[in-house]
């Protein structure tokens, strides 16, 4: 160790040196009270007196900083290095020929940015922290990363100390790191308790080198809004799908002037450090130079600079300051040159003129516009008509409806009436009573003329019914309603199933007695909903027109319903054989 | 129970009096009336309980016989042959009512519901509401009574944005922002808002097409509502729904 020199490169601030002054007894009063009270610290001058503590621990930790610069100071940095919270310092391998730049800074975690440095050379580095006392160690973890991938030491809490050779400071000692050739490292520290209380320091090893970019065309694409489109330079089959690029080969690159070309988009191969670029136009007589700035990432060359067809040469040269910032160096050993051609704008072949194409486009609409017109008027009268022509319809189906509706009253009603009037002839008061009053409210329910009852009502209607013809023929029946169906609040066309039943009541189980048997179903299936009606009677021919004057209107009434329900169908389908008859009605997509 | 029957036709009296006697012992029949003049004074004389009124009698209504008596101390059952304009307004007024020939059954539940509504002493104001009602002579809107578990709520037909069924319940939502439970079916409200231009969007969904502020395609169609709201149209209501809002 003891080999080795060391420089220690801190973060400092910068003193006040005061210039002379008129020797004035005011004056030199002032300036005792200057020396004494005024402290600049981290760009801030401020009066000890009235210091906030913020201010005076920086002031401390500068002051130290001074006395470990003092006692290692052998390698001359400039001053101002960093922001007054960093506390990181590295020293330096002084015996070689290695020479040291400062860098781009970086990141780490937003808004903080840490220094970088660039030696040109392989002088090793040693690390040390001036903020952390023996009391604080233990709560800092500090670990050094070679070129972003490998750990050359993990995170370890600091406990080396030494103290400086005036022995008015203690600093710790975080470790000396061997050059890495082609190569860079990191360091990282940061305070268990307090995130924020962080630094890191990246030294890069790595040649300066010459600039490696990509430069492309931005362009904007007719009709298209959607920003901007890139089309390389550097890629032959570029010219195929980009028209603005003209490349033929690689020592050759081409692109065309046009309203459309924005600007020449240059990515760089990311460094450390800054390029500085020029744009030179060729010229027989006397080449053009314009400076761009200095960059390290991509910039942009608007059309402002290569708006004249012509020769142009992308001039990149790395640009290096000593650590602080002067003087400034630039390597014009490693320059690069980009070279790149404009050509005239392509010329389009018009085959009208301005002011002809105009006139022409007018007359097109007009005619267009006739037409359309003409069509529109035209499908809108017969859409009307056929409008009326549908509201026409339906109402003469609602008429229709009506007075089918009012036909099955006789039909119904007589049979109803008969029921009763058997009851009262086996002089059954009680049981009269009750058919009369089962009988009122059939009666009541074709008289009301509604056109839709819910399926709790409908069910009512239907047990009313069957209890009425149970007393005349004995049947078994069963009514049931799906417990997934909504009975009390679905509706459905009134006296849609009672025709049917009548029909399986007379000429299915009528004759049967006891044995006869009757199954009502209420179902869904997925949106259909679905009314079945099971009877074990002997069955008839559905091939036959059946001239039961209930079925025939039962299913004249369908038909005229589906006049009206015409996006949602009701279907009617009878399976008739010898073992009985199920009628169902699908009333599709009513749920 | 202590009730005074009133009816126009004699066999209907006889009929209820039996049917109370053998499915109702609590009521006492103590006056039976067949006309206004005399069930006026009967029921003036016996301070009944509960009164029995057939709501067309000729040329006179049993409403005319409640505008004479002042004061209404009595629970009034409707009996009525048919479902006319009477029992409309009947409806509207959330009284009670029979509808002839009287089923045994329904007669009990009446009286029950009666002997009830006597013990909390509401059932005047209902039939001022109801007379007030039928007395309208200009066209205005009407308002319908809403029976709450506690109160009795008169709204004005024009403040029902809509009616949602839950089971046999129905929501009302009032353009008051107040949303309240009714324990009637969606299907009784149904039949007594269509007349007032009401329509039934889907099997749940009774609207005021007042309130509607457009129809939206989405879903095979659904009502956006003032509020912002939507009622979605079931497919074999869409023609219909379509019809009342004039599209």
């Amino acid at each position: 160790m003891s080999k080795f020199l060391y420089s220690i490169l801190l973060i400092s601030l910068s003193i006040m040196s005061f210039g002379q002054m008129k020797n004035n007894e005011f004056l030199e009063q002032k300036r005792a009270e200057y020396k004494k009270y005024i402290r600049y610290v981290g760009g801030w001058m401020f009066d000890i007196r009235n210091a906030t503590p913020k201010q005076l621990e920086q002031l401390k930790r500068q002051e130290k900083l001074k006395s470990i610069a003092k006692d290692r100071f052998g390698f001359s940095i400039g001053a101002v290095l960093a922001g007054t919270n960093q506390t990181l310092a590295v020293r330096f391998q002084q015996n070689t020929n290695s020479k040291v730049y400062d860098g781009n800074s970086f990141a780490w975690g937003e808004r903080t940015y840490y220094n970088n440095y660039i030696i040109a050379g392989d002088a090793n580095v040693e690390f040390a922290d001036v903020s952390i006392t023996r009391e604080n160690a233990k709560n800092y973890r500090f670990h050094v990363v070679a070129n972003d991938r490998k750990e050359i030491v993990g995170w370890t809490t600091p406990t080396i100390f030494k103290k400086t050779t005036d022995g008015n400071g203690t600093y710790v000692y975080l470790g000396s790191y061997n050059c890495q050739v082609n190569g860079y490292i990191k360091i990282e520290i940061y305070n268990i308790k307090d995130y924020s209380d962080r630094a890191a320091i990246m030294i890069d090893w790595r040649p300066v080198s010459k600039a490696v970019v990509s430069v492309g065309v931005d362009y904007k694409m007719k009709n298209r809004s959607d920003g901007l489109y890139y089309a390389s330079l550097d890629k032959l089959k570029a010219t195929k799908y980009h028209n603005v690029i003209g490349t033929t080969s690689l020592n050759d690159k081409k692109f065309f002037l046009s309203d459309s070309v924005v600007r020449l988009n240059i990515q760089f191969k990311k460094t450390s450090f800054n390029y500085k670029a020029e744009l030179i136009k060729k010229s027989k007589d006397k080449p053009e130079k314009f400076e761009l700035g200095n960059y390290d990432k991509s910039f942009y060359i608007y059309k402002e600079f290569w708006k004249v067809p012509g020769e142009y040469e992308l001039l990149l040269t790395p640009k290096l300051t000593l650590p602080g910032g002067t003087p400034v160096h630039y390597l014009s050993n490693k320059s690069n040159s980009y070279k790149f051609t404009v050509l005239p704008e392509k010329e389009e072949i018009k085959l009208f003129s301005k002011k002809q194409l105009i006139i022409y486009a007018l007359i097109i609409c007009a005619v267009l516009g006739t037409i359309l017109g003409v069509a529109v008027i035209y499908i809108k009268k017969k859409e009307a008509k056929k409008l009326a022509q549908q509201s026409k319809e339906k109402q003469i189906a609602q008429l229709q409806l009506n007075s089918v509706r009012s036909q099955l009253n006789p039909h119904f009603l007589f049979n109803a009436l008969a029921g009763i009037q058997n009851l009262m002839n086996k002089n059954e008061i009680d049981h009269a009573n009750r058919y009369l009053n089962k009988f009122a409210r059939l009666t009541r329910n074709v008289l009301d003329s509604k056109e839709l009852i819910s399926l709790t009502e409908e069910k009512t209607l239907l047990d009313d019914y069957l209890q009425m013809e149970q007393l005349r023929f004995g049947f078994q029946y069963k009514l049931n309603a799906n417990t997934d169906l909504d009975t009390e609040n679905i509706e459905i066309p009134s006296m849609l199933l009672q025709p049917f039943l009548e029909n399986a009541v007379k000429h299915g189980i009528a004759e049967k007695g006891a044995s006869g048997n009757i199954e009502i179903d209420f179902k869904k299936q997925s949106s259909d909903l679905i009314l079945s009606i099971r009877d074990n009677g002997k069955g008839f021919d559905t091939a036959k027109d059946y001239n039961g004057l209930g079925l025939t209107l039962s299913k004249n009434r369908i038909s005229l319903l589906n006049t009206i329900y015409k996006d949602t169908p009701f279907i009617l389908d009878i399976q008739s054989g010898i073992n009985g008859t199920v009628v169902t009605i699908t009333l599709t997509q009513w749920l | 129970m202590r009730a005074v029957l009133v009816d126009d036709e004699q066999a209907n009296l006889e009929n209820l009096q039996v049917m109370l006697a053998r499915h109702c012992p609590e009521v006492k029949v103590v006056a039976i009336a067949n006309n206004i003049q005399y069930a006026y004074e009967k029921v003036n004389l016996h301070r009944p309980d509960l009164l029995f009124l057939d709501i067309q009698m000729g040329k006179t209504t049993g409403f005319d016989l409640l505008n004479l008596l002042s004061e209404k101390t009595f629970e009034v059952i409707f009996v009525t042959a048919y479902d006319n304009y009477g029992i409309q307004a009947v409806k509207f007024a959330a009284l009670d009512y029979l509808l002839k020939p009287v089923d045994p059954d329904e007669l009990k539940s009446a009286v029950f519901k009666a002997k009830d509504r006597i013990a909390s002493k509401i059932n005047g104001e209902q039939l001022n509401f109801l007379l007030n009602q039928i007395k309208r002579t200009e066209p205005s809107v009407p308002k319908i009574a809403l029976p709450q578990q506690h109160e009795i709520r008169y709204v004005s037909v024009d403040d029902i944005i809509r009616c949602v069924a839950d089971n046999t319940y129905t929501f009302f939502y009032l353009s008051s922002d107040e949303k309240i439970l009714i324990s009637k079916p969606l299907k009784e409200y149904s039949d007594l808002l269509k007349p007032q231009g009401f329509v039934r969007a889907h099997q749940s969904h009774l609207v005021n097409p007042k309130f509607v502020k457009s129809w939206l395609k989405e879903d095979g169609g659904t009502l956006l509502m003032n509020n912002g709201d939507k009622i979605p149209v079931s497919k074999p209501n869409r023609e219909v729904v379509k019809a009342v809002l004039g599209k």
